[in-house]
């Protein structure tokens, strides 16, 4: 008799720990595309530099990095880099860096590109389309916005205006927001 | 056929069901019904058989038996309850650099990202991630258990495509059917039929020149069966080239093997072939359950056979009153 009540409590316990090891988990989120990034930090990726030498993202730390995805054959690209040209020369002394990827293109049809668009922000060439992948591109362009602190603050599918790029990193740029970030992160 | 015969003939059934779960859990048999009948009888008769030994009906071995049918019922309990709170079987074909949730075993796996050369070793493992613990990674061919989920990383089918124009000129490779859409790397989900044989082919894309490709995995076994001398001894993609308007182009259909370049439609498309991790999800008993179990087992055993059979305290006292006297 005694044994059998061993048994019974033996697969009582069993249960019970099943049960709390279930009750235990994560409960990851779901979703796709770059949005869902937000809050992560950011992937960086060694690539050849347009202009010569090797850059990376990492290298920008400190700054608030605008990373936009494209590609020479992609309309809406083509469309809003003087916007982003733009953006870059009026934000750059406030910490601003646009970072511009080509994915998976030859240096001379991305060099041909950057010319013909007036293109003065540092441009990486992503044959292998690392940054394309990592960033959980759906489309061409993706920008994706990397506070001063390397997290990624906004994934964005699809072409943007001035307007709308100005919207997402002027909060980055203030003082009041770096002094906030340094904050949480000395605590 | 005594009541102890039949609770070991029904023990090792049962835990040889169960082991069959762990070993083979692509095996529709163990996800089934009449596995969880089998189980459940087994339960019944190595219950039956426990309370019975443990009150003496199988004399003093038996009572010792009792913890090694205990044990094994603990088993078949735990392969019943892994159907029903255990995740479904699948196999997850996701393309490198993707996070995918799985909310049956409270994680998420990570397919980390690979170039040509990864490809081509095959070495990738598949990262699980849960909140609060540390990583497992897990090798191509290995399994872990996970809860009441066992998943297993299985080598698949997969090419690395590098596209250039004629000049030269290194092009972007677009995969517009799949949420990875910047990918360069086919892993083959689909199919298609090619002299009454299911071949894998995946699709990509080269927007720069308006082109989509079909590529067809074939590997040398298959190569023998639709009659493709040509394509040799050895696995190779075979690509075919439309334009944007799904219009064939002229010189639209070639092939390479792994390191090889194939000259099609106005590219040339290089390839590397290799294996890419699938993520094979499938219901398994609770690991604690089995160590508890197997513990009851051994013990049970070990208890029964290897020591003596204790003479009950009263026996021993009379036997020596008997000496004096």
């Amino acid at each position: 008799m005694r044994n059998a009540l061993i048994v019974v409590v033996a697969i009582a316990v069993v249960a019970i720990l099943a049960a709390a090891y279930l009750a235990s988990g994560v409960q990851p989120g779901g979703g796709g595309g770059p949005a869902m990034l937000a809050g992560a930090p950011a992937q960086s990726f060694p690539a050849p530099r347009l202009g010569g030498g090797e850059d990376a993202l990492a290298n920008y730390r400190g700054r608030v990095v605008l990373l936009n995805l494209w590609a020479s054959w992609c309309t809406p690209c083509r469309e809003e880099m003087p916007d982003l040209e733009r953006l870059y020369v009026a934000e750059g002394a406030r910490g601003l860096v646009v970072l511009g990827v080509d994915q998976g293109e030859s240096a001379e049809v991305a060099a041909a590109f950057a010319r013909r668009h007036g293109v003065t922000f540092p441009v990486l060439l992503d044959e292998e389309q690392r940054y394309g992948r990592a960033y959980a591109a759906v489309g061409l362009p993706t920008s994706i916005v990397v506070d001063r602190t390397g997290r990624i603050v906004k994934g964005i599918d699809g072409a943007l205006s001035f307007g709308q790029m100005h919207a997402v990193v002027d909060p980055l740029l203030s003082p009041a927001h770096a002094q906030s970030r340094a904050l949480k992160q000395t605590s | 056929m005594t009541d102890r015969f039949v609770a070991f003939a029904t023990a090792v059934v049962a835990v040889a069901l169960v082991a069959a779960q762990i070993i083979a859990p692509a095996w529709a048999f163990v996800h089934s019904e009449p596995y969880a009948l089998a189980l459940a009888v087994a339960v019944w008769v190595l219950l039956t058989y426990a309370l019975r030994a443990s009150r003496g009906a199988d004399g003093n071995r038996g009572r010792r038996l009792a913890y090694a049918a205990g044990g094994a019922a603990l088993i078949a309990l735990a392969g019943i309850a892994s159907g029903l709170m255990g995740p479904d079987l699948q196999t997850l074909v996701r393309a490198p650099g993707t996070v995918l949730p799985l909310p049956d075993v409270h994680a998420a796996a990570f397919f980390p990202l690979v170039d040509a050369d990864g490809i081509a070793r095959g070495d990738t493992s598949v990262v699980i991630r849960r909140r609060g613990r540390a990583e497992i990674a897990i090798a191509p061919n290995r399994r872990r258990l996970l809860g009441t989920a066992l998943l297993l990383a299985e080598p698949g089918a997969a090419a690395y495509i590098e596209a250039r124009d004629e000049s030269g000129q290194r092009l972007t490779i677009t995969q517009p059917t799949n949420p990875a859409f910047l990918s360069p790397v086919l892993q083959f989900g689909t199919s298609v039929a090619i002299d009454n044989q299911q071949l894998p082919a995946d699709e990509f894309a080269i927007p720069a020149l308006h082109r989509r490709v079909t590529a067809i995995f074939i590997d040398a076994k298959a190569a023998s069966a639709i009659h493709a001398s040509r394509l040799g001894d050895q696995n190779v993609v075979l690509f075919s080239v439309r334009d944007d308007a799904s219009h064939n182009v002229a010189h639209g259909i070639g092939f390479a093997p792994s390191g090889g370049d194939a000259e099609v439609g106005g590219l040339r498309l290089h390839v590397t072939i290799g294996t890419y991790p699938r993520l094979v999800v499938a219901s398994a008993p609770l690991p604690i359950a089995l160590w508890f179990g197997g513990a009851g087992i051994v013990l049970g055993l070990v208890f029964a056979w290897a020591w003596p059979a204790a003479v009950p305290h009263g026996v021993v006292l009379s036997a020596s009153r008997e000496g004096r006297a």
